[in-house]
């Protein structure tokens, strides 16, 4: 059984469709990029996995559960974690009270404070600084280590690298093999490509709403994304 | 074909013929119906009038003051003050209660804007208590047991109060002119744009606090001079009533339950507060039980307010809203 | 001596206001919901103990009516006031104060206008010697010690426990909240609960020492609002020195007049207002 099986979901924000029948499965263990650019949808289906926002149809199966009736705040005790564009920090609150709030769901796991300090030597840093005066990169790790508290099967993260410089990324993006090494699955979204083909097994494109290429990531070819990405050739 | 923008719509065109209609009938009340009915129509257009300047506060000006009773109070004793002590006609008492209670709005305006949203709302409700507990202190306005107004002294009571209903009448089209010609005017076009985002507004070069105090003092005149036109009415002038945080209670209340953000809403709310006041004023505390309970029903179940219920926002009889319209050319 | 005296008494007055303002000022760092009902709330926990008294045991009432105080807060707060928050200032400011005008004339019928109080035998009229004329009425020293201990105990409580810190995140960001599992209308139910709570401690102790009747709630608010301005938003041991600053205003005005107690408070009020808007303890951190 898979981890998690996306059917046909749609997505509106009022009037607008986001999200045009997208369907997806995701094994244990395994790490998904989902790419595209701004506006294609990509936020939107995490927001919908992660129970932010209702699909207008189409189902979330989660560890063969059918997520409908699960509220976002109960998919965490589920094993469902996001990190959202923008990070979202408390900003009135330490680095160390942030993570610790993030383990409020009381899931036991690997991840504890010492474990997410030690992933994060920079967090460990910051930690008694507010959430208020921490930098991009720290934010971004902060957010992570946050989520991670949670002990999550699936780990969602939305727009890594978004606003932060190249060595930064690179740093998020190698703590992912940490992550997935204890356990749990990612399914990422992403504007930079390379990063996230590197960091993931498998990929899919969306383009306005729609899955037009999806594979494995060490053999999609990069002229297919590319077209795929720009909607050049694509019907 | 294009598309052009427009002030009005057809309802409002249509609408406006039907107003003409319903001031002239207002006018000819005094010729035709009993003092009682004057009385209470006096009651009617002040409900109308505190309804429409509260709305214009919080609903256009995105204050909302649980305080406003305050430039009520100042507006009664102001003209308690110029016809009493000072020997002035009703009119002129009138017209400067309304100046005087916009005026001291102004250094009121800079202590109270310190602070914001709920804790705005309280502040005014303080200050309200403290204008009230300096007031009482001239025994030349009353001290603590209140003041008559002396004004009509020499009046025979049909006149006075035909008099009175004139006035009302003319200040209420007074304040509903003036707030339609506001909102059509930039000023207005301001508000909007602070009710819907004041940071946005800011960076667009609106002058937020400006406007919002430009508004707070206008409608203290209002208020002012519905004060006045309650002392007129009473003929007498009390601190704890004509203080009274009831009047806002009553203002909230009418335009919540009318509509808030709308011209037509507070008339509507007013006419069916003014029902339900008269309907159930015998049966006492049990009356304010119902009318609060009305309230939190009303507020979760129609946030627009009656008129919005009716409505569904999208029928405007004053034409202060952007139209799109189809037209042919030519 | 007089003077002392008078400071003195404003002080443990101020721990009172405090009591009562904490509460007011709990649910608005949580919500930014202003309750005008709160005033109101604490009158009602006075009328209820008064009740129950009359029926069986003082401290038993007591006992029983604060946690009922609390569990009205938070059912009121998910059934009513959680709808209204998503639609901006004014509607919870409407409810609550349509809140305080059920309460009151609901008080009204019931127990007419006429002022009571809660008879406490010997609490009531009990004090301690400090000299030969200075004497402290050892109800306000337990009502000046109860609100010290509430404030600590609140401190402790946002800053130190799970609960707590969940509920500072709720008030930083409710969405963001919800991403590590907070159910944020739960945790707006807690705060009113607690505010409620909190009321319903001050109302008992007032009634304890105090006449009161259906009508105080409105001055009471008012009283928790000044303690709160004047103290400092945001801040817990701000307001505790806000209600002892208002305490002690009123105190030292009412001691060169009795007319003139309330007013001065006022004066203080306007003072602060107007020369340190952001009170005398500002909240610190960031957002």
């Amino acid at each position: 059984m898979a981890l998690l099986e996306i059917k046909d979901v749609t997505g509106h924000y009022g009037d607008l469709q986001a999200l045009f029948g997208i369907s997806l499965t995701l094994e244990k263990g395994a790490v998904h990029s989902v790419i595209g650019a701004n506006g294609a949808g990509k936020s939107t289906l995490l927001n919908i996995i992660a129970g932010r926002m209702k699909p207008t149809s189409g189902s979330v199966r989660f560890h063969g559960e059918d997520l409908s009736h699960v509220s976002g705040h109960k998919r965490v005790q589920r094993g469902i974690s996001l990190v959202p564009e923008g990070r979202r920090i408390f900003p009135s609150l330490t680095v160390e009270e942030n993570v610790k709030v993030g383990a409020y769901s009381k899931r036991s796991g690997y991840w504890n404070v010492d474990t997410v300090r030690e992933l994060y030597p920079l967090v460990a840093d910051r930690w008694a600084r507010l959430g208020f005066h921490c930098s991009g990169g720290e934010l971004q790790m902060l957010a992570i280590a946050r989520a991670l508290m949670a002990n999550p099967d699936l780990l969602l993260i939305d727009e890594a690298s978004l606003g932060l410089a190249p060595v930064v990324v690179a740093q998020v993006y190698a703590s992912l093999g940490q992550i997935t090494a204890q356990g749990t699955s990612v399914l990422l979204v992403e504007q930079d490509v390379s990063q996230a083909l590197r960091a993931s097994t498998t990929a899919s494109v969306l383009l306005e709403g729609r899955s037009v290429l999806s594979g494995k990531s060490d053999e999609l070819q990069r002229e297919d994304i590319k077209n795929a990405y720009f909607g050049i050739g694509v019907q | 074909m294009s598309t052009l923008i427009k002030r009005s719509s057809k309802v409002s065109n249509f609408a406006i013929p039907i107003f003409g209609l319903t001031l002239l009938a207002l006018f000819l009340v005094p010729s035709t119906l009993d003092m009682s009915y004057q009385v209470k129509f006096v009651d009617l257009f002040v409900l109308i009038i505190i309804a429409t300047m509260w709305n214009l506060l919080a609903g256009f000006g995105g204050l909302v003051s649980v305080g406003q009773q305050a430039f009520i109070g100042i507006g009664a004793y102001a003209l308690v003050a110029f016809t009493n002590l000072r020997g002035l006609e009703v009119i002129p008492g009138l017209i400067l209660a309304a100046l005087f209670t916009g005026l001291l709005a102004i250094p009121l305006s800079f202590l109270v804007f310190r602070l914001k949203g709920g804790y705005f709302a309280i502040g005014t409700w303080v200050i309200a208590e403290i204008i009230k507990l300096i007031v009482v202190q001239f025994q030349s306005l009353g001290g603590g047991a209140g003041i008559s107004v002396a004004v009509f002294a020499d009046t025979e009571r049909e006149s006075r109060i035909r008099f009175v209903y004139l006035a009302a009448l003319v200040v209420a089209i007074v304040i509903l002119v003036s707030t339609f010609l506001l909102m059509r005017s930039r000023l207005g076009l301001a508000l909007t744009a602070i009710r819907d985002d004041a940071t946005a507004a800011g960076t667009l070069g609106v002058n937020v606090t400006a406007a919002q105090r430009a508004v707070f003092v206008l409608v203290a005149m209002g208020f002012g001079a519905a004060g006045a036109l309650i002392a007129l009415t009473n003929l007498r002038v009390q601190p704890d009533d004509i203080f009274s945080v009831n009047y806002s209670a009553i203002m909230i209340f009418i335009v919540v339950v009318g509509g808030l953000g709308t011209i037509e809403g507070p008339i509507l709310g007013a006419i069916l507060f003014f029902f339900l006041q008269d309907q159930l004023r015998d049966y006492g505390s049990i009356y304010l039980i119902i009318l609060g309970a009305f309230a939190i029903i009303s507020v979760l179940v129609a946030p627009r307010g009656l008129w919005g219920l009716i409505t569904r926002d999208k029928v405007s009889l004053f034409p202060t809203r952007y139209v799109v319209s189809k037209k042919r050319e030519g | 001596m007089v003077w002392t005296n008078a400071l003195l008494q404003g002080l443990l007055t101020g721990g009172l206001y405090a009591l009562l303002a904490s509460g007011l000022s709990l649910v608005f760092g949580v919500m930014r919901i202003v309750n005008l009902a709160h005033g109101d709330f604490s009158i009602l926990a006075a009328f209820l103990v008064l009740t129950v008294a009359g029926q069986s045991n003082l401290w038993l009432g007591t006992i029983a009516i604060l946690p009922v105080m609390a569990l009205l807060g938070y059912s009121l707060q998910r059934s009513l006031l959680n709808k209204s928050i998503s639609m901006g200032v004014l509607s919870p400011l409407l409810i609550t104060f349509a809140f305080s005008i059920i309460i009151q004339n609901v008080l009204l019928k019931v127990f007419s206008s006429d002022t009571r109080s809660i008879q406490t035998d010997s609490l009531g009229s009990s004090s301690i010697k400090i000299t030969d004329s200075i004497y402290i009425g050892l109800l306000p020293l337990l009502t000046f010690a109860i609100g010290v201990l509430l404030t600590l105990a609140i401190h402790f409580y946002l800053m130190r426990t799970r609960g707590g810190r969940a509920m500072r995140a709720t008030s930083d960001d409710p969405t963001a909240a919800e991403l590590v599992g907070i159910n944020n209308r739960h945790i707006y139910g807690l705060a009113t609960g607690i505010g409620l709570f909190a009321a319903g401690i001050a109302g008992i102790l007032f009634g304890m020492r105090t006449q009161f009747s259906p009508s105080l709630g409105p001055i009471a608010l008012i009283f928790a609002f000044e303690a709160v301005i004047i103290g400092g938003l945001g801040s817990l041991w701000g307001t505790l020195l806000g209600g002892i600053v208002l305490g002690v205003a009123q105190s030292i005005g009412a001691q060169i007049n009795p007319a003139y107690g309330v007013l001065t408070g006022h004066i203080v009020f306007i003072l602060i207002l107007l020369i340190r808007p952001q009170g005398l303890l500002p909240k610190q951190r960031g957002k």
